[in-house]
């Protein structure tokens, strides 16, 4: 999942990010509305962390101009972020095309947690807690198990996982993969996803059980559906 | 509890019959009779009433003494003339008796009729009393209901009295005229709390996510944990700056100014001073030309915090190595003090808003990177533009080639502008003269 924060408070958004990436987002950040938009407009991101009050361009704009724009695949989710908090305000944001609402100052439990109620409508599944075959991942406890057998993996590995676990059985590109699973630090021209993927399916491969992503030749990857 | 102490006391208000403080015990008379229309009711009854018994009591005095003279005179007559026959005499006694008997019946008529007049006189007027009472005062029904309807957070309700331009109206009109400038009062404190509680929510969220994340992360190391307390130090210190300027601002509001004649060239060297190690430290310099002798009607310590405002302004937006230039003059009845800096100044469109409380510079277009949510509070020119005001002066930002230049404009001391024989004009164009060198 990749996630985009916008806020002008520099050390709002690093410590946003910081935390954020830590759970195994995908997190980039931008300090104004323009960068922001800019931002959107070559990344298709899974979602958009927004401040209302930002110089250049606020909030509610860049939600507008997003809200406004096509998109090929699922457009980004919008959760705005203010300290005006009278209900007219976010009612306001809410329908210029916010799909959350939070006020600060917000405990950093609770941002996460609707951020994974957002993605989660995504996935259309039910909870935190996602299953396909024996394996079952749970987003809010950090924890994967196959089999009750459980499973250390690395932010990054986990979230590559989650992708997956929201698409069982549907191929997904290395392109994909590198736009919503890692951020915009990544070096496209690495085999960084090639190996992670190599990684995950190994540490999934418990003795005497198959691997559950199959590698499919020219097109990507596909997480089986036993 | 405390919270809800103004509300029972509107309770109370509404309540309480109209007019309780009439008469003391309320159990003494009906509801009716405690008021001030009865009073006046009575007050008009009992004095036509007096007025009409003293003109009735003149009448029959009056008339009672001219039959009385009457008789005797023609007793007198009749004494004087000859007795012609007995006969004659007796009936003229007869005669006599019948007219004295006569007078005395009309005057009892006269009297049985005074007094029933004067009862029906007295009834009447108490209905006349009451009813034109009642229309006089009205008004001030109105005006009651209307007070007792304004409640503590809603003052926008008018008397709106209309009719001739009398007592009553121009008590309305008052009325009305002080409710405009509580309103005016109450919107504008409404307004700070509300801005100041979202201006401490941006310091408050950066503290409060900084120290979630940190704390929540098992493989926090030494760097991140400094970073941390970088940020809480850095947004700690956002807090007390708008606090400190919200108690400046809170103490300029309350203050019972006594004004007096202030030496503004003292006070800005005074001033002056006291920023020349902040400057140094900052590696600029401080210039000071000021024209000597020149003075202003207003509060001292407001003055000077208006001033330190825009100084301690300029010195944050200041680049390094540059000079900050503090100049004063007078000109046609007026002070004016500019205060200019080097900085990143300001855009044009954004001159009026900086002055506005929690004003962005930037959100515009290009400008100062945060006014207020980056160094300031945002209060500091709002603050300058209150002092100015209160002191029937002006604030503005003039232009400059480079920079930012604040001018204050201060109605010269009235003495000082008949000693010179200048006289006030309209306030003239700032101006950059000392500015500029």
């Amino acid at each position: 999942m990749r996630i985009l924060v916008v806020d002008d408070e520099v050390d709002l958004a690093e410590a946003i990010a910081r935390g954020l990436r830590r759970e195994g987002y995908a997190v980039d950040v931008a300090y104004d509305g323009e960068e922001a938009l800019e931002k959107a407009r070559l990344t298709p991101y899974d979602l958009i962390c927004l401040d209302i009050t930002m110089p250049k361009l606020d909030g509610r704009a860049v939600t507008r101009a997003i809200r406004a724009e096509e998109y090929h695949g699922e457009p980004p989710r919008i959760l705005m972020l203010t300290a005006r908090d009278e209900v007219q305000e976010r009612v306001a944001g809410l329908d210029d095309g916010a799909d959350d609402y939070l006020v600060k100052p917000f405990a950093f439990p609770e941002l996460s947690a609707r951020i994974r109620t957002l993605m989660r409508r995504d996935a259309a599944s039910g909870g935190s807690v996602m299953q396909v075959g024996d394996i079952v991942l749970d987003a809010a406890a950090h924890s994967v198990t196959r089999g009750g057998t459980p499973i250390g993996l690395t932010s990054k590995e986990f979230a590559l996982l989650r992708y997956f676990m929201a698409r069982p059985g549907v191929v997904v590109s290395q392109e994909e993969l590198l736009d919503h699973v890692w951020d915009e630090n990544a070096d496209p021209f690495t085999n960084t996803v090639r190996v992670t993927v190599g990684t995950l399916r190994r540490k999934l491969t418990l003795d005497g059980t198959e691997a559950p992503i199959e590698t499919v030749i020219g097109a990507g990857y596909r997480l089986l559906i036993p | 509890m405390a919270e809800f102490a103004p509300d029972i006391t509107v309770h109370e208000v509404r309540d309480g019959p109209p007019g309780t403080q009439v008469i003391e015990d309320p159990a003494l008379l009906p509801p009716a009779m405690r008021t001030v229309r009865f009073r006046l009711t009575l007050l008009y009854s009992v004095m036509l009433f007096g007025a009409a018994s003293i003109v009735i009591g003149g009448i029959y005095w009056g008339l009672s003494r001219s039959l009385d003279q009457q008789i005797s005179e023609e007793m007198a007559i009749r004494d004087a003339g000859p007795i012609a026959f007995d006969l004659e005499q007796d009936r003229m006694e007869e005669r006599r008796e019948f007219e004295i008997l006569v007078d005395q019946q009309t005057l009892e008529t006269l009297r049985n009729y005074s007094i029933g007049g004067l009862a029906a006189l007295f009834v009447m007027s108490f209905g006349v009393g009451w009813f034109t009472a009642g229309q006089v005062l009205m008004p001030i029904g109105r005006i009651t209901r209307v007070a007792q309807d304004i409640q503590a957070t809603d003052l926008s309700r008018r008397i709106g009295l209309l009719g001739p331009d009398d007592d009553l109206k121009q008590l309305a009109d008052t009325f009305d005229a002080m409710l405009d400038r509580l309103q005016r009062a109450f919107d504008n404190q409404q307004r700070l709390i509300h801005d100041t509680s979202h201006e401490l929510r941006n310091p408050l969220a950066v503290l409060r996510t900084n120290l979630d994340v940190t704390l929540s992360d098992p493989d926090a190391d030494i760097e991140q944990y400094q970073h941390t307390i970088e940020v809480a130090q850095r947004s700690s210190e956002r807090m007390s700056k708008l606090v400190d300027d919200l108690l400046a601002y809170a103490r300029h509001e309350a203050a019972a100014r006594v004004e007096g004649p202030v030496d503004v060239t003292q006070l800005l060297s005074d001033l002056v001073g006291e920023f020349v190690g902040p400057a140094e430290q900052a590696n600029l310099s401080l210039v000071l030309d000021a024209e000597p002798e020149m003075r202003v009607l207003g509060h001292d310590r407001s003055l000077e915090q208006a001033v330190a405002n825009l100084l301690a302004n300029a010195v944050r937006f200041a680049p390094e190595a540059s000079a900050i230039v503090v100049s004063a003059g007078a000109e046609t009845g007026w002070v004016w003090i500019t205060v200019a800096d080097s900085g990143p100044g300001i855009a044009p469109d954004e001159r009026e808003r900086v002055f506005q409380r929690y004003a962005r510079a930037g959100e515009g277009e290009a400008g100062r990177p945060h006014l207020a949510g980056g160094k300031g509070s945002g209060l500091g020119l709002a603050i300058v533009r209150e002092i100015v005001q209160a002191h029937r002066g002006e604030v503005s930002l003039i232009d400059s080639p480079v920079g930012a230049t604040f001018a204050i404009w201060l109605p010269r001391l009235a003495e000082d502008v008949e000693t010179t024989g200048e006289f006030r004009l309209r306030r003239p164009r700032p101006r950059r003269k000392a500015a500029a060198t």
